[in-house]
């Protein structure tokens, strides 16, 4: 059991923070405390000059339980939602090289791989730029032998690498993160 | 102070809590610039700006949204076990409120300890060092400090 929750802990703890006994930690714990709990009406005084005097506390509280509700409808955390994006990304990215396979596909099949046209390059990449996740701030496209690597750059400064590959075949464009 | 840059974020971060409604939103943000004005205002040291403002902004959503809870849920009994809703201080604009009223009251001297105290989390030696002092004046300074804040606060309630 947290100590903390005891009273008579808590009244000790405050005696000391009053004659300025207490260690920096003892101090944090106290004004975290009252952050998350609401005093006993004996402590109401001593906790509203504990959090006037680390504001901090209180604003981490705030900030963990905006956090949290903002999860329970829908709004993950920042990790959480840019790990979804990518997965977002990745299936779009996905779902965009079989619509561009569909296109291709009408075309006359050949034996041999042809490179990328300019047209092609500036096809795909139009593609990932209109998924419309809003987070794509540029998208970048460097030739690499029969491949196309390409990177998307996120606007909170992350970078998703893809590769598009052409099958000789048939035509068709490929387009796959390598995450 | 702020460039209308840190305005629209601070706007993108409280509607993406998704629990404001339209016309709050650019309250709550206001709000925001304004507590971070009181808090700087009250001496505390404002080391990056922007990403205290996010947190200001944050904890005026949820202040928000407390309140509009507590207009629709009527409270059942008066006994908390504690968790993140009920704190000590309503919101984090009252708590900061309190703050400059309270560090009014004190001399430079003992705004000072504080600020080394709390905020860069100096032991007493190191703040007698730092100013000079010898460590049981700085202890009694800040003893004092908080006991005088104290009786203010007791005279208020």
């Amino acid at each position: 059991m947290d100590a903390m929750t005891d009273k008579n802990y808590r009244k000790e703890l405050i005696a000391k923070y009053m004659n300025a006994e207490t260690d920096a930690a003892e101090e944090i714990r106290l004004a975290e405390y009252f952050a998350t709990h609401q005093p006993d009406a004996d402590e109401a005084a001593v906790a509203k000059m504990v959090l006037a005097e680390r504001p901090e506390a209180l604003i981490a509280a705030g900030e963990r339980e905006f956090d949290r509700e903002a999860g329970a409808c829908g709004a993950a955390p920042a990790g959480t939602r840019r790990a979804a994006r990518r997965w977002r990304l990745a299936l779009t990215g996905l779902a965009a090289a079989a619509a561009l396979a569909l296109v291709l596909l009408l075309r006359p099949a050949s034996r041999e791989v042809p490179p990328f046209t300019p047209l092609e390059i500036a096809e795909s990449l139009n593609t990932i730029m209109d998924l419309g996740l809003g987070d794509i701030e540029s998208a970048t496209a460097v030739p690499s032998g029969a491949n196309i690597l390409v990177t998307v750059h996120l606007k909170d400064g992350t970078d998703l690498p893809f590769i598009m590959s052409k099958d000789g075949d048939t035509g068709t464009l490929s387009l796959a993160s390598t995450e | 102070m702020f460039s209308e840059g840190v305005r629209a974020k601070l706007l993108a971060v409280v509607r993406s809590f998704g629990r404001v409604t339209g016309g709050e939103d650019e309250d709550i943000v206001q709000e925001a610039l304004t507590a971070l004005w009181s808090l700087s205002e009250s001496g505390y040291p404002v080391r990056d700006a922007e990403a205290l403002a996010v947190k200001i902004a944050k904890n005026g959503c949820v202040a928000q949204y407390r309140r509009r809870k507590l207009r629709l849920q009527p409270l059942r009994g008066d006994a908390y076990d504690g968790g993140d809703p009920a704190t000590a201080a309503t919101d984090l604009s009252d708590c900061l409120e309190i703050r400059r009223r309270l560090y009014g009251g004190l001399t430079d001297t003992e705004k000072t300890c504080l600020d080394l105290r709390n905020v860069d989390g100096l032991s007493l030696d190191e703040i007698a060092e730092m100013t000079g002092k010898p460590k049981t004046s700085v202890k009694s300074t800040i003893s004092a400090a908080r006991r005088k804040m104290l009786e203010q606060l007791k005279k208020e309630l």
